[in-house]
């Protein structure tokens, strides 16, 4: 047994080691210069040897990206005009066959190692890395929170209500790198010097952990943003919002915005999925925005009343409300956020129900 | 969901499972188990094998009550008779540490076993890596599910 196991033990050893060297080598020393990467009309003199992703972060230029880098999400996608390597195997699985051929890329994975040039959305160029102060929490329910933030620098963010951050989460404990997680903000978009979050508590989730068990009020934390296009379309067409937990904060931030400027006319209702009484929160301020809007109609349903809920309302899965409450979908708009199972089922019963897929909007972070 | 059967699966040798093996550290997969990968792959392998498990027949009934169950929107839902399944769903993705690009949904499946009343936790990036990887997670990982408790769960 031994006779065979020391070779193979050594021989895996030395691979190990040798492969480590390697590493160290391609990321300390080899040296491209200083090379010139060329952004739609801007020049950046940038270190080359660094994925696309990371030097154009470095140059404070931020393209979303939900997985790390890892070749996962494909939301990184920019088009590579000139300067870059062949499609590499690892993005060939997330690119289609017209992408390769436009030379669609993910720049989580190709390096910049002389001089090239890409284009990218234009709106790219807005999303800025923002330094804030953690302010306040409130407990919304045992397992969701609404967290505060005051930004420091820049002082100020400008979005659309219903975008979303991307927060950094900080080494701490046992995480020893720190990781991005994209969150709505649920926030009246007019206060500029002020970003809230609604978040759920993912179990033994890195991000959720650190924002509910290590960050302190007082403490400075990062984020980049904003991103996304789910906003409010600038029609004339009813408004219908489905949501469920979290996925509660655009919709809260889209609502705020319609009732500031007196959007009535569009007759807004949002439907909000809970199992039981414990998972429904904010009520009260939906019913204040009811009394102020006065075509805004709030409905809570749950689908598990327990029996000392008390609890008279709409019940069943919230998908099955809907129809409910609205007679005629031929000239509504949708606007979900949720899980994705509930983001599936609403969009099937919205589409049921006549309203098109391209007037349903989500995220596509969900 | 995509299968990532078709990659190659890294060996001990290959420069990339240094690196998945320092990926797996440093996001909590391997907590409390100072084995190297090689070693709790080749454990787990060997008691997969002892109990006579098919991980094939195994990591498809998981699937299926992780398909069944999230039609229930958080609500727990019957399967086939047998399971009780919840399953939790936030927003966003996780991008598997084997480097094979499965976007895993963040999700936990809870599930009941009606007749012996166990239970079983998992979420589906560990159910991707049992299945592609045969990983079971290290020994203090929060999701490291035993192959005999999975093996008396779904008897």
């Amino acid at each position: 047994m031994n006779a065979f196991l020391i070779p193979a033990l050594s021989i895996a050893g030395l691979t190990t080691v040798l492969a480590i060297i390697i590493l160290i080598a391609e990321r300390y020393l080899m040296d491209y210069g200083e090379v010139d990467l060329h952004v739609n009309d801007k020049t950046f003199h940038v270190k080359g040897g660094n994925t696309l992703l990371n030097t154009l972060k470095e140059q404070k230029v931020f393209i979303p990206s939900a997985c790390g880098g890892r070749a996962t999400c494909a939301y990184c996608k920019v088009k590579a005009v000139s300067g870059f390597s062949e499609v590499l195997p690892t993005e060939i699985p997330l690119l289609t066959k017209e992408e390769i051929e436009a030379n669609v890329r993910l720049s989580c994975q190709i390096k910049v190692k002389n001089e090239a040039a890409i284009e990218i959305p234009e709106e790219l160029f807005r999303i800025k890395e923002y330094r804030a102060t953690y302010e306040l929490m409130r407990d919304l329910t045992y397992d969701i929170r609404l967290f505060r933030f005051k930004l420091i620098e820049p002082a100020h963010i400008d979005y659309k209500a219903g975008q979303y951050i991307q927060f950094r989460s900080p080494e701490y404990g046992e995480v020893s790198e720190p990781v991005y997680r994209a969150y709505s903000m649920c926030s009246r978009c007019e206060d500029k010097d002020h970003i809230e979050l609604m978040v759920r508590r993912v179990p033994e989730g890195i991000a959720t952990t650190y924002l509910f068990d290590h960050l302190k009020v007082g403490e400075e934390v990062v984020f980049t943003g904003p991103f996304g296009d789910f906003y409010l379309r600038d029609t004339d067409r009813r408004v219908i919002c489905v949501a469920g937990g979290s996925g509660m904060a655009p919709i809260r931030s889209i609502m705020m915005g319609m009732t500031s400027q007196e959007i009535e006319q569009r007759q807004p209702i949002f439907f909000f999925g809970a199992r039981s009484r414990r998972d429904l929160f904010m009520v009260e301020e939906w019913r204040e925005m009811e009394r102020t809007n006065k075509g805004f109609t709030f409905v809570p349903a749950l689908s598990s009343p327990e029996p000392d809920d008390d609890w008279t309302g709409e019940t069943g899965r919230i998908t099955d409300v809907i129809s409910r409450h609205v007679r005629d979908f031929s000239q509504c708009e949708g606007y979900l956020c949720g899980s994705p199972g509930l983001l599936n089922a609403c969009v099937e019963v919205l589409v049921s129900q006549g309203i098109p897929e391209e007037r349903i909007y989500y995220d596509k972070f969900a | 969901m995509t299968s990532s059967r078709d990659m190659p699966a890294p060996s001990t040798g290959d420069p990339l499972f240094a690196k998945i093996e320092s990926v797996l550290r440093k996001g909590n997969y391997l907590k409390g188990d100072d084995r190297p990968l090689r070693r709790i792959l080749d454990d787990d392998a060997a008691e997969v094998a002892r109990l006579n498990m098919d991980l094939e027949a195994i990591t498809s009934l998981m699937k299926r009550l992780y398909d069944e169950g999230r039609k229930g929107l958080g609500d727990p839902v019957r399967v086939d008779d047998i399971f009780e399944v919840s399953v939790r769903e936030d927003r966003g993705i996780l991008a598997c540490p084997f480097r094979d690009h499965f976007p895993a949904p963040k999700a936990v499946v809870e599930a009941v076993n009606l007749k012996t009343g166990r239970t079983l936790r998992y979420t589906i990036l560990a159910w991707h890596m049992i299945r592609e990887h045969g990983f079971f997670q290290g020994k203090g990982s929060p999701f490291r599910i035993e192959p005999a408790g999975l093996k008396d769960f779904l008897d």
